[in-house]
């Protein structure tokens, strides 16, 4: 059961600021932020300041000439900055979004292409950034038409007269709020426009579903506030809600994975996403001595999200930690995607997430999942684990090629339609119309099946590769190996293949080398091509696999058969 | 245990738990992390197999990429 009355507060707002604006004079002590520091200090942040820090950001965006309707690019850490230069565009009815932090082997300069691009082909007129940035940017965007704007010359000092400062433009709820850039790391990234209105209806819903109650919950995340999970679990729906929010930046919790959980310890938190990734991270690399004395019972969701979801690494997870109090049932999962703010299931409250165990063979034929009984051998057996059920108002159908509904079990494309679904791909019309259809159903490109109102989901996007949370699309590597004279052009096939181990995908990588004869050169070539596929795309190739002439399986129309490519890796090399 | 044991015992690890190809070349002084041969993610589990394996503590800012 959905709380009613938080689903109606949805109703009370017409810009997800609002709420900000409104805690900050009924409530202008109470603790909006906390941001745990990779020094170990923190930074604690009232309603009231999150408030005037925005004004100040609003201000000054205005005195640079920002209007409402301006596109407005963040590229900074996580840090407060980010929260105020988030919510102080929204003020002025700009529209802000969060280009991803670069991680720390990512070539500048191609990252800086990349801002670039965006800038020119978008129209933006700021781009906000860190001073150590601000340089290099402004001589590179010169000329666009673009400001670069350093947080530095930003006084976020709260004023007295901020506190009386409402909005400062006249603002639709059906205006956009701000833009999500799907991942996609080459090529102009898709603009996910989400409105006001669908914004806050999202927020509501799922805080509704959740129970979210402000006095008793505190969320606690390490998640980028440029991935859609992490800027709702982090900003939008906690600030909307008054809810406490815990936060560290991704690149201070990959190297100590303890502190999340010495945060909810701390602060007693009580929901918390991540990627499955981290669940077998957190399991692996957190000692006994830092677990020491901890009480995790006030944990009692915990999302999985955002890639595949592996029944064994909930296991890992609760093996690990269920003897510091982490309940069972909070080992909780959902669904979801930027066209739709973030969520479109999730699991219900206080139920650990179901799990089906089905024949792998049938499954792959990608028609039915089969439960699988005694006589099944076991290795001829999967399991899924439930994404949930849907969020309140948001109707998700699984349907065939034609468009018919599925029954319980049949593998179809997961659509969905909702009053939280995106207004379009940002400039791109186009887009936009090849994924809806007439009557406003939402074409996620996901497969899936429903078994008792649970949603599975069993592939996403075609060809799809997710590593670490990370989305990477197959062609943006075999690129990287075309650009190399050592392999030959066009003769890369790239694709992921599960890591249990890992809780997540690998990428592999089967490549044609040109020199068949040059044995010797090989341990380079390889060398070669993981440093430069980290410093482009700021991911890790799994395994390489350098190969002579007519390795590589390409269809008639010279398109790569990545599955034909995927089994013909697993059988040549999977069983060394 | 002297140094070239530590090392050996380091990239035994590195190879077969983080690699998965224990037949893979790993140079005494390759970058590991920039080099893309590991992700960020396998630094805090190199941290706790180094712990756990030579009996050291390590502060938690001497771990950084």
């Amino acid at each position: 059961m959905v709380n009613e009355q938080t689903l109606a507060q949805a109703k009370d707002y017409t810009t997800i600021v609002q709420p900000i604006i409104e805690r900050a004079r009924t409530d202008p002590q109470r603790v909006s932020l906390v941001i745990l520091q990779g020094d170990g200090s923190r930074t604690t942040v009232t309603a009231a300041e999150l408030h005037a820090g925005s004004v100040a950001y609003a201000l000054a965006l205005q005195a640079y000439g920002i209007h409402q309707g301006d596109h407005v690019v963040l590229v900074m850490g996580h840090d407060l900055p980010l929260f105020y230069s988030f919510l102080g565009p929204m003020y002025i009815g700009a529209v802000p979004s969060i280009f991803p932090y670069p991680t720390p082997n990512l070539d500048l300069t191609l990252y800086f292409e990349r801002v670039q691009q965006l800038v020119t082909h978008y129209g933006v007129r700021a781009v906000i950034t860190e001073p150590r940035y601000l340089d290099q940017l402004a001589s590179l965007l010169a000329g666009t038409g673009c400001q670069v704007i350093s947080t530095d010359s930003i006084d976020a000092t709260p004023q007295p007269e901020y506190a009386e400062t409402g909005l400062l433009a006249e603002i639709d709820e059906h205006d956009l709020a701000f833009i999500q850039h799907t991942s996609g790391t080459t090529g102009v990234p898709k603009g996910v426009g989400l409105s006001h209105r669908a914004v806050l209806n999202h927020v509501f819903a799922c805080a509704a579903f959740l129970h979210l109650d402000p006095e008793e919950d505190v969320c606690v995340s390490w998640l980028p506030l440029y991935h859609d999970m992490g800027l709702t679990g982090t900003i939008l729906m906690v600030f909307a809600t008054g809810t406490l929010s815990v936060t560290m930046s991704p690149f201070t919790w990959v190297r100590r994975p303890k502190l999340l959980f010495e945060a909810i310890n701390e602060f007693r938190g009580s929901l918390s996403w991540m990627p499955n990734f981290a669940y077998n991270l957190s399991a692996k690399a957190v000692r006994d001595s830092d677990l020491e004395g901890m009480d995790l019972s006030c944990w009692r969701y915990l999302l999985n999200g955002s890639e595949p979801l592996l029944h064994t690494s909930h296991e890992a997870f609760i093996k690990r930690f269920g003897p510091y109090g982490f309940p069972n049932e909070s080992l909780n999962s959902g669904y979801g995607l930027a066209e739709n703010l973030v969520a479109v299931t999730l699991c219900p409250l206080y139920e650990r997430a179901p799990e089906d165990t089905v024949v792998k063979s049938v499954l792959q034929e990608g028609e039915h999942a089969v439960p699988a009984d005694e006589t099944t051998p076991a290795e001829d057996t999967t399991t899924l684990v439930s994404s949930g059920v849907p969020i309140p108002n948001c109707e998700v159908r699984i349907v065939d090629e034609q468009g018919n509904d599925q029954p319980d079990r049949a593998i179809g494309e997961i659509i969905i339609r909702s009053d939280t679904l995106f207004e379009g791909y940002y400039e791109r019309p186009d887009l936009t119309a090849e994924v809806f259809d007439e009557d406003g159903w939402f074409y996620t490109g996901d497969l899936g099946y429903f078994v008792e109102g649970h949603l599975y989901v069993i592939g996403r996007e075609k060809d799809l590769i997710i590593v670490g949370g990370k989305n990477i699309y197959p062609h943006e590597l075999e690129i990287i190996a075309d650009s190399m004279r050592t392999l030959k052009p066009g003769r890369s096939v790239a694709f992921g293949v599960d890591d249990t181990a890992m809780g997540t995908e690998q990428i592999v990588m089967v490549c044609e080398v040109t020199d068949p004869e040059a044995v010797d050169a090989l341990p380079e070539i390889e060398r070669e091509l993981r440093r430069r596929v980290t410093q482009a795309l700021g991911v890790t190739i799994g395994d390489v696999r350098l190969v002579n002439d007519r390795w590589v399986i390409k269809t008639p129309s010279g398109k790569f058969a990545r599955n034909d490519n995927r089994r013909k890796y697993f059988a040549e090399f999977a069983a060394e | 245990m002297d140094r070239s044991e530590v090392a050996e015992k380091l990239k035994t690890y590195i190879k077969t738990e983080l690699l998965n190809n224990p037949d893979y070349a790993l140079g005494d002084d390759e970058p590991l992390i920039s080099g893309g041969l590991l992700n960020s993610f396998a630094l805090a589990q190199i941290g706790v197999f180094v712990e756990e394996e030579f009996d050291v503590y390590i502060p938690d800012d001497e771990l950084s990429v």
